[in-house]
């Protein structure tokens, strides 16, 4: 390894290349066309352009010339590299290709826009995946721990007591127990909203009761009583309701599917030969080492 | 950290046998006070607690994604799409590019996708029924199939790479303009925001990462766009190679101010890991010219940079403990070896430049000097991973890149790595998120809250934090069940200026933090103060205002540490100590009205189990004794700023 120091070794090694590269080109530039390199009128209006997408004005005199200088580098080092090869077995080179491939395939899919037809056979198909979830409006009664102690749980069972029992309803209920930096009232919450701001045990408990008062339950923060106003069911939306949602995840699965069929339609061209002997030598290997 | 949600209500009280709270406060709340009441006469009835036009929401978020349309997340095998990145960061569950099943314990509310501008790159994009596409037979015939849909448009796109492959190509498709059948790396992008976003629900912003990285030195921002597609298309991302780019910022505000006339539209801009700029984040003089500031770069630096991502995956950012060596809690995930690239080491009288609160500081001696504060900054996290996937839970962590995905060796595997210099991957720091008080879930609402910095960072969890300051809050404010509601009925929220100062008044704030029901208890709420003396020195100071279970020392400190119930071999901890909520009304008690001043909050929880811990229990794998296993989660808020 240290020998991979020694800036002998590296002076070798650059010179080595650079010897390389100039084989390997000047045998590819002894064909004139190909040392050619033109800059054309659209070449340059495009490259006025794409200064234009960014700043909105067209370059000035000097800076498309900076342009199509810095065009004229990239394509000699371009064409060198090429020429040596350096495209092969680049694993960014390669990766960026293949996402090319795919967002071509996956363009070609969607160009049409998906009929209702369509639309309604997906929908059908994955009727239960749309299903809106329940929802339930409540309000709560907040006792701190840490503030309350042991006596919290009991304080909530006397508060509790007493909201039953009053007639007309409780105003102003929450003031029987602690502050609370969140809200007190919530309209219309999914079981998840109620898990993002309460925890998950819960928005459990407050979709397995009726509507009316509950309690002690524990959160995340503490204990409430919780009284559940409103319960609506969940159930399967129209197709209208969902449409929109419908075309995204419709086309979603086409480019899916094109990504997947363009990739069955190429590989049956291909021979493709796996060394197993050689594959089940190489994890062995591995197997063995890591022990 | 579902176990501590799992206990029931009786487990809760017996684990609190111990005295509660005795320093607190607030112990035992006062009867119910009119002072709200009296504001909100209409509300009298059974929920009278609804309905203002103040901010009462939190929007968590990430404002710095990249996706494999990044190349160097692609590079890395990221194979996950800006369109991957919506549906995750909403909730869904997916398949990570290594093939691990992944979901968020909680959906955030919105997400930046910003990929890096340069190499956005072109994709091919044959045809979209162009007439002159359709006046061959060949072109018309794959229109036809592509009509039809289904099987057969999927045909048309192996028959064209076929005939690509094969030389088959029609020569009159193939001479078509090239620019016209390529499109911009950039519509995909927008194309892709523009179906996830989905106001009122889900918050998909249009946006791109300008990656100034001349000589490694770390200027990077995000840019945002408060606008839909047909604005943000308009023009191309700012790259940074010269002359059509730029790696001066200059000239990205200069490209902000171009777009904003051209469209009508809205952008702002955020920078990110100052920690690795060596020194040129937040500089006293142009690092691009060698010379002192003007007053025209001070004004579009505040104008367009109104937030600072504080805290990331590369390192924490919000201060360093050379530069605050009594602040027990500055070294936090500090990353300091040198540059981005680690070309550059790292030299001791580079910090101040790099972090949120020396450069807060800073500001205050340039506004002293130009008439305008350039570092005027709220503050936010967010991850910058370049996964897809917008994870900054300990217990769901899924790295910087591809490459960096949980497995039982990626601990031991650089994250990146520079001659003999390395990141090692259990450095990565699980952080962090954003956090906006805004009216609604949308675009604009939430653009426009990130405009006036009324806006947290976090290490991870969401907690939820209010920090106000004005000359007249008591301390039955800290009582009030309201909080917000007397929070700006009385003063102004975290990023604001204090309003003019009353005679002999000195400021107070109200502070409070609310724990996440998912992570830890609350330790502590600290203020930390910036200001400058006579003489224009900087100077700092902690306050710790609020304290689970003790008392405040005269030194304004907590009595001792808040302890740790960290079971670093099973990965789990105990919210027995600490407290679920803290709120306190304090008064700077060393006010000077003569001198400039910064304010902000820091929100620290008990001691949690780091990421690491997860990934060694898991994996059932033992770290050296260097990885950190233990970390203590927190929230750094906007400022809030005096000027005399």
């Amino acid at each position: 390894m240290k020998l991979l120091r020694e800036p002998l070794v590296h002076f070798l090694v650059l010179g080595a290349a650079l010897f390389l590269v100039y084989a390997v080109a000047s045998d590819v530039f002894s064909s004139d066309e190909s040392r050619r390199i033109e800059i054309t009128e659209a070449e340059i209006e495009f490259l006025a352009a794409g200064f234009g997408r960014q700043w909105q004005r067209p370059p000035t005199e000097d800076e498309l010339r900076s342009l199509v200088e810095a065009r004229v580098r990239e394509e000699v080092l371009y064409r060198a590299a090429l020429a040596v090869g350096l495209d092969q077995n680049d694993v960014v080179v390669r990766r960026r290709m293949v996402q090319k491939m795919e967002l071509l395939s996956q363009d070609l899919a969607t160009l049409a826009d998906p009929t209702d037809t369509e639309l309604q056979a997906f929908f059908q198909e994955r009727r239960e995946e749309y299903r809106f979830p329940p929802r339930i409006s409540f309000s709560h009664v907040y006792f701190n721990i840490d503030r309350r102690g042991p006596a919290a749980e009991e304080d909530a069972r006397r508060a509790l007591a007493e909201l039953r029992a009053a007639t007309p309803p409780p105003q102003r209920a929450p003031e029987r127990g602690d502050r609370f930096m969140l809200q007190y009232d919530y309209a219309l919450r999914s079981p998840l909203e109620v898990q993002q701001a309460f925890g998950a045990q819960f928005a459990e408990t407050l979709f397995e009761v009726e509507p009316g008062w509950h309690g002690p339950v524990a959160s995340g923060y503490g204990i409430h009583l919780v009284y559940i106003s409103e319960r609506v069911d969940d159930r399967i939306p129209e197709y209208a309701e969902i449409r929109d949602r419908l075309v995204i995840d419709y086309n979603r699965m086409r480019r899916e599917r094109a990504n997947e069929l363009l990739y069955q339609g190429l590989v049956g061209g291909y021979e493709i030969e796996i060394d197993e002997e050689a594959l089940q030598r190489a994890a062995l290997r591995v197997g063995s080492g890591a022990g | 950290m579902r176990r501590s949600l799992g206990i029931s209500v009786a487990a809760v009280v017996m684990l609190v046998l111990a005295p509660p709270a005795r320093a607190q406060q607030t112990v035992g709340l006062p009867p119910p006070d009119s002072t709200v009441a009296d504001a909100f006469p209409a509300q009298l009835h059974y929920s009278p607690y609804a309905g203002r036009n103040f901010p009462t929401n939190v929007y968590w978020g990430d404002t710095h994604l990249h996706t494999g349309m990044s190349m160097d997340a692609g590079s890395f095998g990221a194979r996950l799409s800006p369109e991957d990145a919506y549906r995750f960061a909403r909730g869904e569950e997916l398949t990570s590019s290594t093939g691990l099943q992944v979901k968020l314990s909680r959906p955030l509310d919105f997400l930046v996708v910003a990929d890096h501008s340069d190499n956005m790159g072109f994709f091919p994009r044959l045809f979209a029924g162009d007439p002159q596409f359709l006046a061959d037979s060949t072109g018309k015939r794959w229109y036809g199939m592509i009509q039809e849909g289904g099987q057969t448009a999927v045909q048309v796109a192996v028959e064209v790479i076929q005939a690509f492959s094969q030389g088959t190509f029609p020569e009159a498709l193939a001479s078509l303009p090239g620019s016209a059948a390529y499109r911009s790396a950039w519509e995909t992008a927008i194309d892709a925001a523009e179906e996830y976003n989905d106001p009122g629900e889900f918050t998909a912003f249009i946006g791109y990462e300008w990656t100034s990285n001349t000589a490694g030195m770390n200027l990077h921002r995000v840019v945002i766009f408060r606008d839909g597609g047909a604005k943000a298309g308009v023009m191309e991302p700012l790259t940074t190679l010269r002359p059509a780019g730029s790696d001066n910022p200059r000239d990205l505000w200069n490209w902000m101010q171009t777009y904003e006339d051209r469209t009508g539209g809205q952008v702002l801009a955020l920078a990110h890991n100052g920690n690795l700029s060596n020194g040129i984040m937040f500089p006293l003089v142009d690092s691009f010219t060698g010379r002192r500031f003007d007053r025209a770069y001070a004004e579009t630096r505040a104008k367009w940079e109104p937030l600072y991502e504080v805290t990331q995956i590369k390192g924490d950012g919000e201060a360093h403990p050379f530069l605050s060596p009594t602040d027990e809690f500055a070294d936090y995930e500090t990353w300091d070896q040198g540059n981005l690239d680690l070309s550059e080491l790292k030299e001791n009288d580079m910090l101040q430049y790099e972090y949120a609160r020396s450069g807060l500081q800073i500001g205050l001696q340039l506004e002293r000097q130009l008439g305008v504060n350039p570092y005027k900054f709220g503050m936010v996290g967010s991850t910058d991973s370049h996964t897809g996937l917008a994870t900054s839970e300990e217990e769901n962590f899924f790295g910087k890149h591809s490459g960096a995905e949980p497995s039982p060796e990626r601990y031991e595997h650089p994250m990146a790595k520079v001659g003999d210099m390395v990141y090692e991957s259990w450095s990565m720091a699980s952080s962090g998120y954003a956090a906006v008080w805004a009216t609604e879930n949308t675009r604009e609402a939430i653009f426009d809250a990130m405009m006036r910095k009324e806006t947290y960072a976090t290490t991870g969890p969401r907690m939820l934090v209010r920090f106000f300051a004005g000359w007249e809050f008591t301390a039955e404010d800290a009582m009030n069940r309201l909080p917000g509601a007397i929070g700006y009925m009385k003063g102004v929220p975290m990023g604001a200026d204090l309003p003019a100062r009353p005679d002999g008044a000195a400021p107070t704030f109200l502070v409070g933090a609310l724990k996440d029901p998912y992570s830890g208890n609350i330790d502590r709420i600290q203020i930390v103060k910036g200001w400058l003396d006579d003489d224009g020195e900087r100077h700092e100071r902690i306050y710790d205002v609020a304290c689970a279970d003790r008392a405040i020392t005269n030194e304004g400190r907590c009595d001792g540490p808040v302890g740790n119930t960290v079971d670093v071999a099973r990965a789990t901890w105990r919210n027995t100590i600490g407290a679920p909520e803290l709120l306190t009304v304090w008064t700077d008690p060393d006010f000077d009205p003569s001198v400039p001043a910064v304010y902000y909050a820091r929100v620290l929880e008990i001691p949690t189990p780091r990421w690491t811990a997860y990934e060694a229990y898991r994996y059932g794998i033992t770290m050296p004794d260097e990885v950190p296993m233990i970390t203590q989660e927190r929230a750094y808020t906007s400022p809030i700023w005096y000027t005399p």
